[in-house]
Protein backbone atom coordinates (compact mmCIF):
# COMPACT_ATOMS: atom_id res chain seq x y z
CA UNK A 1 0.00 0.00 0.00
CA UNK A 2 0.71 3.18 -0.72
CA UNK A 3 0.01 4.62 3.19
CA UNK A 4 3.45 3.01 4.32
CA UNK A 5 5.25 5.00 2.60
CA UNK A 6 4.37 7.73 4.11
CA UNK A 7 5.08 6.43 7.42
CA UNK A 8 7.78 8.69 9.17
CA UNK A 9 10.16 6.44 11.27
CA UNK A 10 12.23 7.90 14.58
CA UNK A 11 15.14 5.56 16.09
CA UNK A 12 14.18 7.74 19.76
CA UNK A 13 13.80 5.22 22.49
CA UNK A 14 11.21 7.26 24.63
CA UNK A 15 12.69 4.54 28.01
CA UNK A 16 16.28 5.39 27.66
CA UNK A 17 17.70 7.30 30.52
CA UNK A 18 19.24 9.77 28.39
CA UNK A 19 15.60 10.75 26.80
CA UNK A 20 14.01 10.83 30.19
CA UNK A 21 16.99 12.70 31.84
CA UNK A 22 16.45 15.43 28.91
CA UNK A 23 12.96 14.49 27.25
CA UNK A 24 12.19 18.36 26.34
CA UNK A 25 15.09 18.12 23.83
CA UNK A 26 13.94 14.87 22.25
CA UNK A 27 10.45 16.54 22.11
CA UNK A 28 12.17 18.88 20.12
CA UNK A 29 13.03 16.92 17.86
CA UNK A 30 10.04 14.47 17.49
CA UNK A 31 7.81 17.03 16.91
CA UNK A 32 9.71 18.40 13.98
CA UNK A 33 9.32 15.06 12.33
CA UNK A 34 5.69 15.54 11.91
CA UNK A 35 1.99 15.27 13.32
CA UNK A 36 3.13 11.15 14.05
CA UNK A 37 5.75 9.53 14.13
CA UNK A 38 6.56 5.50 14.28
CA UNK A 39 8.70 4.79 16.96
CA UNK A 40 10.58 1.34 15.44
CA UNK A 41 13.29 0.87 18.44
CA UNK A 42 9.03 -0.46 20.09
CA UNK A 43 6.65 -0.57 16.90
CA UNK A 44 4.47 2.15 18.10
CA UNK A 45 3.31 5.05 16.83
CA UNK A 46 3.87 8.51 18.78
CA UNK A 47 2.15 11.89 18.84
CA UNK A 48 3.90 14.86 20.59
CA UNK A 49 2.07 17.99 19.21
CA UNK A 50 -0.82 19.90 21.68
CA UNK A 51 -3.22 18.98 19.16
CA UNK A 52 -2.62 15.62 17.99
CA UNK A 53 -2.31 14.40 21.97
CA UNK A 54 -5.88 15.96 22.57
CA UNK A 55 -6.84 14.46 19.40
CA UNK A 56 -6.22 10.90 20.46
CA UNK A 57 -7.41 11.71 23.98
CA UNK A 58 -10.90 12.87 23.23
CA UNK A 59 -11.63 10.31 20.57
CA UNK A 60 -11.64 7.31 22.78
CA UNK A 61 -13.72 5.38 20.36
CA UNK A 62 -10.74 4.66 18.02
CA UNK A 63 -8.24 5.28 20.69
CA UNK A 64 -9.19 3.12 23.76
CA UNK A 65 -7.22 2.86 27.16
CA UNK A 66 -8.93 -1.10 27.77
CA UNK A 67 -5.75 -1.82 25.77
CA UNK A 68 -3.95 -0.72 29.27
CA UNK A 69 -2.11 2.85 29.27
CA UNK A 70 1.18 1.66 29.20
CA UNK A 71 3.74 -0.35 26.68
CA UNK A 72 1.64 -3.07 26.85
CA UNK A 73 -0.82 -4.35 24.56
CA UNK A 74 -3.58 -6.16 26.19
CA UNK A 75 -5.64 -6.52 23.47
CA UNK A 76 -2.10 -9.36 22.36
CA UNK A 77 -1.33 -10.05 26.00
CA UNK A 78 -2.21 -10.66 29.57
CA UNK A 79 -2.27 -8.06 32.09
CA UNK A 80 -0.33 -8.26 35.13
CA UNK A 81 -2.99 -7.73 37.29
CA UNK A 82 -6.60 -7.82 37.30
CA UNK A 83 -7.15 -4.62 35.19
CA UNK A 84 -8.40 -1.00 36.27
CA UNK A 85 -12.15 -0.81 36.40
CA UNK A 86 -12.21 2.58 35.93
CA UNK A 87 -8.67 3.53 33.61
CA UNK A 88 -8.84 0.24 31.71
CA UNK A 89 -12.32 0.46 30.51
CA UNK A 90 -14.22 2.37 28.01
CA UNK A 91 -17.63 3.39 28.08
CA UNK A 92 -20.67 2.32 28.85
CA UNK A 93 -19.30 0.71 31.77
CA UNK A 94 -16.44 3.50 32.64
CA UNK A 95 -19.20 5.89 33.44
CA UNK A 96 -20.64 4.42 36.31
CA UNK A 97 -17.33 4.01 38.10
CA UNK A 98 -16.14 7.55 36.92
CA UNK A 99 -19.02 9.50 38.30
CA UNK A 100 -18.51 7.43 41.48
CA UNK A 101 -15.13 8.22 41.83
CA UNK A 102 -15.80 11.89 40.58
CA UNK A 103 -18.19 12.41 43.45
CA UNK A 104 -15.58 11.11 46.01
CA UNK A 105 -13.18 13.62 44.30
CA UNK A 106 -15.22 16.60 44.44
CA UNK A 107 -14.75 20.20 44.97
CA UNK A 108 -17.44 19.61 47.96
CA UNK A 109 -15.70 16.71 49.15
CA UNK A 110 -12.03 18.72 48.78
CA UNK A 111 -13.81 21.90 50.90
CA UNK A 112 -14.24 20.02 53.79
CA UNK A 113 -11.14 18.27 53.26
CA UNK A 114 -9.25 21.31 53.19
CA UNK A 115 -8.60 22.64 56.52
CA UNK A 116 -7.02 19.31 57.73
CA UNK A 117 -4.54 19.47 54.34
CA UNK A 118 -4.02 23.21 55.82
CA UNK A 119 -2.81 21.96 59.08
CA UNK A 120 -0.36 19.50 57.80
CA UNK A 121 0.69 21.14 55.66
CA UNK A 122 2.01 24.26 58.01
CA UNK A 123 3.26 21.50 60.28
CA UNK A 124 5.48 19.47 57.75
CA UNK A 125 6.76 23.26 56.86
CA UNK A 126 7.34 24.50 60.43
CA UNK A 127 9.86 20.94 60.59
CA UNK A 128 11.96 22.39 58.32
CA UNK A 129 11.87 25.99 58.08
CA UNK A 130 15.11 26.64 60.24
CA UNK A 131 17.09 23.68 58.66
CA UNK A 132 18.50 26.06 56.00
CA UNK A 133 19.90 23.06 53.36
CA UNK A 134 17.95 19.69 53.48
CA UNK A 135 17.02 17.38 50.93
CA UNK A 136 13.33 18.52 50.46
CA UNK A 137 12.63 15.06 48.70
CA UNK A 138 12.88 12.81 51.66
CA UNK A 139 12.27 15.55 54.22
CA UNK A 140 9.51 18.00 52.70
CA UNK A 141 7.63 16.84 49.81
CA UNK A 142 7.37 12.94 50.22
CA UNK A 143 5.71 12.98 54.08
CA UNK A 144 2.63 15.45 52.83
CA UNK A 145 1.25 13.42 50.41
CA UNK A 146 2.27 9.91 51.96
CA UNK A 147 0.27 11.57 55.32
CA UNK A 148 -2.77 13.67 53.73
CA UNK A 149 -3.58 11.39 50.89
CA UNK A 150 -3.84 8.20 52.90
CA UNK A 151 -5.72 10.09 55.51
CA UNK A 152 -8.37 10.94 53.42
CA UNK A 153 -8.77 8.29 52.08
CA UNK A 154 -9.01 6.57 55.22
CA UNK A 155 -5.88 4.08 55.37
CA UNK A 156 -4.29 3.11 58.62
CA UNK A 157 -1.14 4.32 59.87
CA UNK A 158 1.33 1.42 59.51
CA UNK A 159 2.52 0.33 56.26
CA UNK A 160 1.94 2.91 54.26
CA UNK A 161 5.17 2.53 52.39
CA UNK A 162 3.59 -0.07 50.36
CA UNK A 163 2.25 2.69 48.78
CA UNK A 164 5.01 3.93 47.54
CA UNK A 165 6.58 0.66 46.12
CA UNK A 166 3.08 -0.47 44.58
CA UNK A 167 2.72 2.92 42.93
CA UNK A 168 6.25 2.03 41.43
CA UNK A 169 4.53 -1.14 39.95
CA UNK A 170 2.06 0.52 38.47
CA UNK A 171 3.48 2.98 36.68
CA UNK A 172 6.17 1.11 36.34
CA UNK A 173 4.37 -0.87 34.30
CA UNK A 174 3.86 1.41 31.71
CA UNK A 175 7.23 0.64 30.30
CA UNK A 176 9.42 -2.00 28.55
CA UNK A 177 10.23 -5.60 31.15
CA UNK A 178 13.48 -4.36 32.14
CA UNK A 179 15.74 -6.35 35.05
CA UNK A 180 15.22 -3.39 37.18
CA UNK A 181 11.16 -3.84 36.19
CA UNK A 182 11.45 -7.39 37.00
CA UNK A 183 13.32 -6.45 40.49
CA UNK A 184 10.18 -4.18 41.57
CA UNK A 185 7.43 -7.04 40.34
CA UNK A 186 9.36 -9.88 42.50
CA UNK A 187 7.61 -7.96 45.82
CA UNK A 188 4.34 -7.87 43.60
CA UNK A 189 2.30 -10.55 45.65
CA UNK A 190 2.93 -9.58 48.91
CA UNK A 191 2.53 -5.96 47.90
CA UNK A 192 -0.50 -6.44 46.36
CA UNK A 193 -1.96 -8.20 48.90
CA UNK A 194 -1.42 -5.31 51.72
CA UNK A 195 -2.88 -3.00 48.87
CA UNK A 196 -5.87 -5.35 48.15
CA UNK A 197 -6.80 -6.32 51.93
CA UNK A 198 -6.76 -2.30 52.94
CA UNK A 199 -9.38 -1.60 50.22
CA UNK A 200 -11.76 -3.72 52.01
CA UNK A 201 -14.85 -2.33 53.40
CA UNK A 202 -13.53 -2.92 57.07
CA UNK A 203 -10.49 -1.98 56.76
CA UNK A 204 -11.22 1.74 55.30
CA UNK A 205 -12.02 4.72 58.31
CA UNK A 206 -15.04 6.22 58.24
CA UNK A 207 -15.24 9.59 57.41
CA UNK A 208 -12.90 9.45 54.39
CA UNK A 209 -13.49 8.99 50.78
CA UNK A 210 -12.30 5.12 50.76
CA UNK A 211 -16.29 4.99 53.00
CA UNK A 212 -17.75 7.41 50.54
CA UNK A 213 -17.05 4.71 47.62
CA UNK A 214 -18.55 2.23 50.27
CA UNK A 215 -21.50 4.58 50.40
CA UNK A 216 -22.00 4.13 47.00
CA UNK A 217 -22.65 0.21 47.02
CA UNK A 218 -25.23 0.86 49.70
CA UNK A 219 -27.13 3.11 47.40
CA UNK A 220 -26.75 0.28 45.15
CA UNK A 221 -24.67 2.15 42.49
CA UNK A 222 -21.56 0.01 42.72
CA UNK A 223 -20.69 -3.58 43.61
CA UNK A 224 -18.96 -3.99 46.49
CA UNK A 225 -16.03 -5.76 44.57
CA UNK A 226 -16.19 -2.69 42.18
CA UNK A 227 -16.05 -0.39 45.45
CA UNK A 228 -12.69 -2.35 46.29
CA UNK A 229 -10.89 -1.76 43.01
CA UNK A 230 -11.93 1.86 42.92
CA UNK A 231 -10.21 2.34 46.09
CA UNK A 232 -7.31 0.70 44.47
CA UNK A 233 -7.10 2.98 42.12
CA UNK A 234 -6.72 5.75 44.76
CA UNK A 235 -4.16 3.86 45.80
CA UNK A 236 -2.62 2.86 42.82
CA UNK A 237 -2.25 6.86 41.61
CA UNK A 238 -2.84 8.94 44.27
CA UNK A 239 0.81 8.97 46.05
CA UNK A 240 3.14 9.14 43.60
CA UNK A 241 1.94 11.19 41.61
CA UNK A 242 1.43 14.41 43.58
CA UNK A 243 4.77 13.66 45.38
CA UNK A 244 6.52 13.40 41.96
CA UNK A 245 4.62 16.56 40.64
CA UNK A 246 4.46 18.95 43.92
CA UNK A 247 8.46 18.03 43.66
CA UNK A 248 9.08 19.21 40.23
CA UNK A 249 6.82 22.04 40.71
CA UNK A 250 8.92 22.73 43.99
CA UNK A 251 11.81 22.86 41.69
CA UNK A 252 10.71 24.99 39.10
CA UNK A 253 9.87 27.53 41.66
CA UNK A 254 13.96 27.15 43.17
CA UNK A 255 14.85 27.68 39.98
CA UNK A 256 12.77 30.89 39.14
CA UNK A 257 13.51 32.97 42.27
CA UNK A 258 11.62 35.59 40.93
CA UNK A 259 8.49 33.13 39.89
CA UNK A 260 8.77 32.05 43.57
CA UNK A 261 8.83 35.56 45.16
CA UNK A 262 5.43 36.01 43.15
CA UNK A 263 3.63 32.93 45.28
CA UNK A 264 5.57 34.58 48.50
CA UNK A 265 4.11 37.86 48.28
CA UNK A 266 0.50 36.64 47.01
CA UNK A 267 0.42 33.05 48.32
CA UNK A 268 -3.48 33.03 45.88
CA UNK A 269 -0.84 32.13 43.39
CA UNK A 270 0.41 28.93 44.88
CA UNK A 271 -2.25 27.17 42.63
CA UNK A 272 -1.67 28.69 39.31
CA UNK A 273 1.81 28.13 39.95
CA UNK A 274 1.21 24.38 40.00
CA UNK A 275 -0.98 24.44 37.00
CA UNK A 276 2.07 26.32 35.18
CA UNK A 277 3.95 23.40 36.65
CA UNK A 278 1.73 20.76 35.22
CA UNK A 279 2.25 22.37 31.89
CA UNK A 280 6.20 22.70 32.30
CA UNK A 281 6.88 19.60 33.71
CA UNK A 282 4.23 17.34 34.70
CA UNK A 283 4.74 14.16 36.90
CA UNK A 284 2.92 12.39 33.85
CA UNK A 285 5.06 12.58 30.59
CA UNK A 286 3.68 10.16 28.37
CA UNK A 287 0.82 7.55 28.07
CA UNK A 288 -0.22 4.88 25.83
CA UNK A 289 -4.15 4.18 24.05
CA UNK A 290 -4.85 1.53 21.86
CA UNK A 291 -6.84 1.83 18.39
CA UNK A 292 -9.86 -0.36 18.15
CA UNK A 293 -9.94 -0.50 14.34
CA UNK A 294 -7.87 0.71 11.41
CA UNK A 295 -7.90 4.64 11.42
CA UNK A 296 -6.40 7.51 8.90
CA UNK A 297 -4.37 10.05 10.87
CA UNK A 298 -2.65 13.12 9.92
CA UNK A 299 -1.79 10.94 6.72
CA UNK A 300 -0.46 7.90 8.01
CA UNK A 301 -2.46 5.02 8.53
CA UNK A 302 -2.83 3.20 12.14
CA UNK A 303 -4.00 -0.23 12.18
CA UNK A 304 -5.91 -1.87 14.51
CA UNK A 305 -4.91 -2.67 18.32
CA UNK A 306 -1.93 -0.73 17.37
CA UNK A 307 -0.14 1.19 20.51
CA UNK A 308 -0.13 5.04 20.66
CA UNK A 309 1.83 6.98 22.77
CA UNK A 310 1.10 10.53 23.44
CA UNK A 311 3.44 12.86 24.91
CA UNK A 312 1.56 14.88 27.26
CA UNK A 313 4.83 16.57 28.52
CA UNK A 314 5.55 17.62 24.98
CA UNK A 315 2.01 18.99 24.18
CA UNK A 316 2.93 21.10 27.21
CA UNK A 317 5.90 22.61 25.09
CA UNK A 318 4.77 22.83 22.29
CA UNK A 319 4.97 26.83 20.47
CA UNK A 320 2.18 25.73 18.59
CA UNK A 321 -0.18 25.97 21.82
CA UNK A 322 2.02 28.13 24.07
CA UNK A 323 4.22 31.22 23.62
CA UNK A 324 7.13 30.79 24.84
CA UNK A 325 6.76 27.49 26.03
CA UNK A 326 9.98 26.77 27.39
CA UNK A 327 9.31 29.90 29.94
CA UNK A 328 8.20 28.86 33.70
CA UNK A 329 5.21 32.03 33.56
CA UNK A 330 2.99 31.22 36.68
CA UNK A 331 0.75 34.01 35.62
CA UNK A 332 0.35 32.63 31.80
CA UNK A 333 -3.28 31.25 31.32
CA UNK A 334 -2.79 27.51 30.96
CA UNK A 335 -6.30 26.98 30.85
CA UNK A 336 -6.50 24.28 28.21
CA UNK A 337 -3.17 22.51 29.35
CA UNK A 338 -2.98 18.58 29.39
CA UNK A 339 -0.40 17.68 31.90
CA UNK A 340 -3.52 15.86 33.75
CA UNK A 341 -4.29 14.14 30.82
CA UNK A 342 -7.98 15.23 29.01
CA UNK A 343 -10.59 13.55 28.31
CA UNK A 344 -13.00 10.66 29.76
CA UNK A 345 -9.69 8.80 31.24
CA UNK A 346 -8.08 12.37 32.61
CA UNK A 347 -7.08 12.27 36.00
CA UNK A 348 -9.87 11.73 38.16
CA UNK A 349 -8.06 12.90 41.05
CA UNK A 350 -7.05 15.56 39.43
CA UNK A 351 -8.72 18.22 41.71
CA UNK A 352 -7.20 16.39 44.62
CA UNK A 353 -3.69 16.92 43.17
CA UNK A 354 -4.42 20.62 42.95
CA UNK A 355 -6.06 21.21 46.71
CA UNK A 356 -3.05 19.30 48.08
CA UNK A 357 -0.20 21.47 45.95
CA UNK A 358 -2.17 24.61 46.45
CA UNK A 359 -2.24 23.95 49.98
CA UNK A 360 1.32 22.62 50.82
CA UNK A 361 2.98 25.88 48.47
CA UNK A 362 0.72 28.24 50.26
CA UNK A 363 2.15 26.74 53.48
CA UNK A 364 5.69 26.94 52.64
CA UNK A 365 5.01 31.29 51.45
CA UNK A 366 4.08 31.81 54.56
CA UNK A 367 6.96 30.55 56.14
CA UNK A 368 9.86 31.07 53.63
CA UNK A 369 11.54 33.63 52.40
CA UNK A 370 13.99 32.38 49.96
CA UNK A 371 14.19 29.20 47.92
CA UNK A 372 17.49 27.89 46.40
CA UNK A 373 19.37 25.01 44.50
CA UNK A 374 21.81 23.60 46.72
CA UNK A 375 22.90 21.45 44.18
CA UNK A 376 21.95 19.16 41.21
CA UNK A 377 18.70 17.26 41.80
CA UNK A 378 18.05 13.18 40.94
CA UNK A 379 14.90 11.65 38.71
CA UNK A 380 13.18 9.38 39.55
CA UNK A 381 13.82 6.28 37.22
CA UNK A 382 9.74 5.13 36.80
CA UNK A 383 8.55 4.81 33.10
CA UNK A 384 5.23 5.91 33.80
CA UNK A 385 6.33 8.51 36.26
CA UNK A 386 8.82 11.57 35.81
CA UNK A 387 9.70 12.91 39.55
CA UNK A 388 12.54 12.98 41.72
CA UNK A 389 14.12 11.01 44.41
CA UNK A 390 16.63 14.15 45.64
CA UNK A 391 16.74 17.87 45.77
CA UNK A 392 18.69 19.70 47.84
CA UNK A 393 17.56 22.86 48.70
CA UNK A 394 18.36 26.17 51.06
CA UNK A 395 15.17 27.72 52.12
CA UNK A 396 15.63 30.82 54.44
CA UNK A 397 12.22 31.07 56.92
CA UNK A 398 10.70 34.39 56.94
CA UNK A 399 11.06 37.13 59.42
CA UNK A 400 8.53 36.86 62.02
CA UNK B 1 -22.99 34.63 15.44
CA UNK B 2 -25.01 33.63 18.24
CA UNK B 3 -24.61 34.88 21.85
CA UNK B 4 -24.55 33.98 25.57
CA UNK B 5 -24.78 36.22 28.83
CA UNK B 6 -23.15 36.00 31.87
CA UNK B 7 -24.23 37.31 34.92
CA UNK B 8 -21.45 37.29 37.43
CA UNK B 9 -22.23 36.74 41.63
CA UNK B 10 -21.47 40.32 42.08
CA UNK B 11 -24.57 40.86 39.57
CA UNK B 12 -22.47 42.11 36.32
CA UNK B 13 -23.18 40.92 32.81
CA UNK B 14 -21.31 40.30 30.28
CA UNK B 15 -22.52 39.14 26.90
CA UNK B 16 -20.28 36.98 24.61
CA UNK B 17 -20.01 35.79 21.12
CA UNK B 18 -19.88 32.43 21.09
CA UNK B 19 -19.27 29.95 17.90
CA UNK B 20 -21.29 27.22 17.33
CA UNK B 21 -19.37 24.28 18.97
CA UNK B 22 -17.51 25.84 21.47
CA UNK B 23 -18.62 25.60 24.85
CA UNK B 24 -19.62 27.97 27.38
CA UNK B 25 -16.89 27.41 29.39
CA UNK B 26 -14.15 27.83 26.96
CA UNK B 27 -15.68 31.31 25.66
CA UNK B 28 -15.98 32.51 29.59
CA UNK B 29 -12.34 31.15 30.09
CA UNK B 30 -11.12 32.33 27.12
CA UNK B 31 -12.71 36.30 27.99
CA UNK B 32 -10.85 36.05 31.20
CA UNK B 33 -14.38 35.50 32.53
CA UNK B 34 -13.41 35.53 36.37
CA UNK B 35 -16.56 32.95 38.19
CA UNK B 36 -15.66 30.18 35.47
CA UNK B 37 -12.48 27.94 36.03
CA UNK B 38 -12.48 25.39 33.73
CA UNK B 39 -9.71 23.23 35.15
CA UNK B 40 -9.98 20.05 33.28
CA UNK B 41 -10.86 21.31 30.43
CA UNK B 42 -13.75 20.65 29.76
CA UNK B 43 -13.37 16.83 30.85
CA UNK B 44 -16.47 16.81 33.19
CA UNK B 45 -13.75 16.24 35.47
CA UNK B 46 -13.84 19.31 38.10
CA UNK B 47 -17.17 20.99 38.86
CA UNK B 48 -15.14 24.45 38.20
CA UNK B 49 -17.98 25.69 35.55
CA UNK B 50 -20.85 25.31 37.21
CA UNK B 51 -23.62 27.67 35.82
CA UNK B 52 -27.38 28.20 36.73
CA UNK B 53 -29.21 28.29 33.40
CA UNK B 54 -31.50 31.73 33.65
CA UNK B 55 -32.72 31.44 30.30
CA UNK B 56 -35.94 29.57 28.67
CA UNK B 57 -33.30 27.13 27.04
CA UNK B 58 -34.41 24.30 28.90
CA UNK B 59 -35.69 22.56 25.85
CA UNK B 60 -32.07 23.17 23.37
CA UNK B 61 -30.16 21.84 26.69
CA UNK B 62 -28.05 18.77 25.82
CA UNK B 63 -28.99 15.77 28.21
CA UNK B 64 -27.42 15.72 31.59
CA UNK B 65 -24.82 12.73 31.20
CA UNK B 66 -24.52 10.80 34.43
CA UNK B 67 -20.82 12.08 35.09
CA UNK B 68 -22.32 15.31 34.73
CA UNK B 69 -24.70 14.43 37.36
CA UNK B 70 -22.50 13.05 39.91
CA UNK B 71 -20.64 16.17 39.39
CA UNK B 72 -23.71 18.66 39.56
CA UNK B 73 -24.47 16.52 43.02
CA UNK B 74 -21.07 17.78 44.39
CA UNK B 75 -20.44 21.49 43.49
CA UNK B 76 -19.05 23.97 45.67
CA UNK B 77 -22.03 26.13 45.40
CA UNK B 78 -25.30 23.76 46.07
CA UNK B 79 -27.09 22.85 43.02
CA UNK B 80 -30.09 23.96 42.29
CA UNK B 81 -32.75 22.33 39.19
CA UNK B 82 -31.17 25.01 36.37
CA UNK B 83 -27.76 23.59 37.53
CA UNK B 84 -25.35 23.12 34.66
CA UNK B 85 -21.37 22.18 34.13
CA UNK B 86 -20.91 25.00 31.09
CA UNK B 87 -18.42 22.94 29.46
CA UNK B 88 -21.59 20.97 28.67
CA UNK B 89 -23.00 23.32 26.87
CA UNK B 90 -22.20 23.75 23.33
CA UNK B 91 -23.19 26.72 22.09
CA UNK B 92 -26.14 26.00 18.61
CA UNK B 93 -28.35 28.22 16.96
CA UNK B 94 -30.67 27.26 19.02
CA UNK B 95 -29.41 28.20 22.34
CA UNK B 96 -28.31 31.83 20.76
CA UNK B 97 -29.45 34.20 23.47
CA UNK B 98 -28.58 32.13 26.43
CA UNK B 99 -28.53 33.23 30.05
CA UNK B 100 -26.42 31.63 32.59
CA UNK B 101 -25.77 32.96 36.20
CA UNK B 102 -22.70 32.17 38.01
CA UNK B 103 -22.26 30.74 41.71
CA UNK B 104 -20.34 31.77 44.63
CA UNK B 105 -17.50 29.98 44.39
CA UNK B 106 -16.28 26.76 42.00
CA UNK B 107 -13.81 25.67 44.60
Amino acid sequence: MLVSSKRVVSDLDPFSAEFRSDPYSHYEKLRALGPIVWLEKYDIWAVSHHDTVAAVLNDWETYSNAGGGGLANYFKQKPWRQPSIILEVDPPDHQRTRAALSRALSPRTLKAIRPRFEDDAARFVDAIADRGTFDAIPELVTPYPMKVFPDSVGIEADGRENLLVYGSMVFGSFGPVTPWYEELMSRSAEVSAWILAHCKRDAVAPGGVGEMIYEAVDAGQLTEEEAGLLIRSFLSAGVDTTIDSIGLCLRALAEHPQQWALVREDPSLARAAFEEATRYDSSSQSLFRTTTREVEFAGSTIGKHEKVMCFLGSAGRDPARWENPDVFDIRRRTVGQIGFGVGIHGCVGQMFARLEAEVFFQALAQRIETIEPAGPSVLRLNPGLRGLTSLPLTMTPRAH
Amino acid sequence: MPKATFIGDDGSQTTLDVPVGRSLMEAAVFANLSGILGECGGSVNCATCHVFVESAHVEALPPISLVEEEMLDATSTERQPQSRLSCQLIMTEALDGIVVRLPESQV
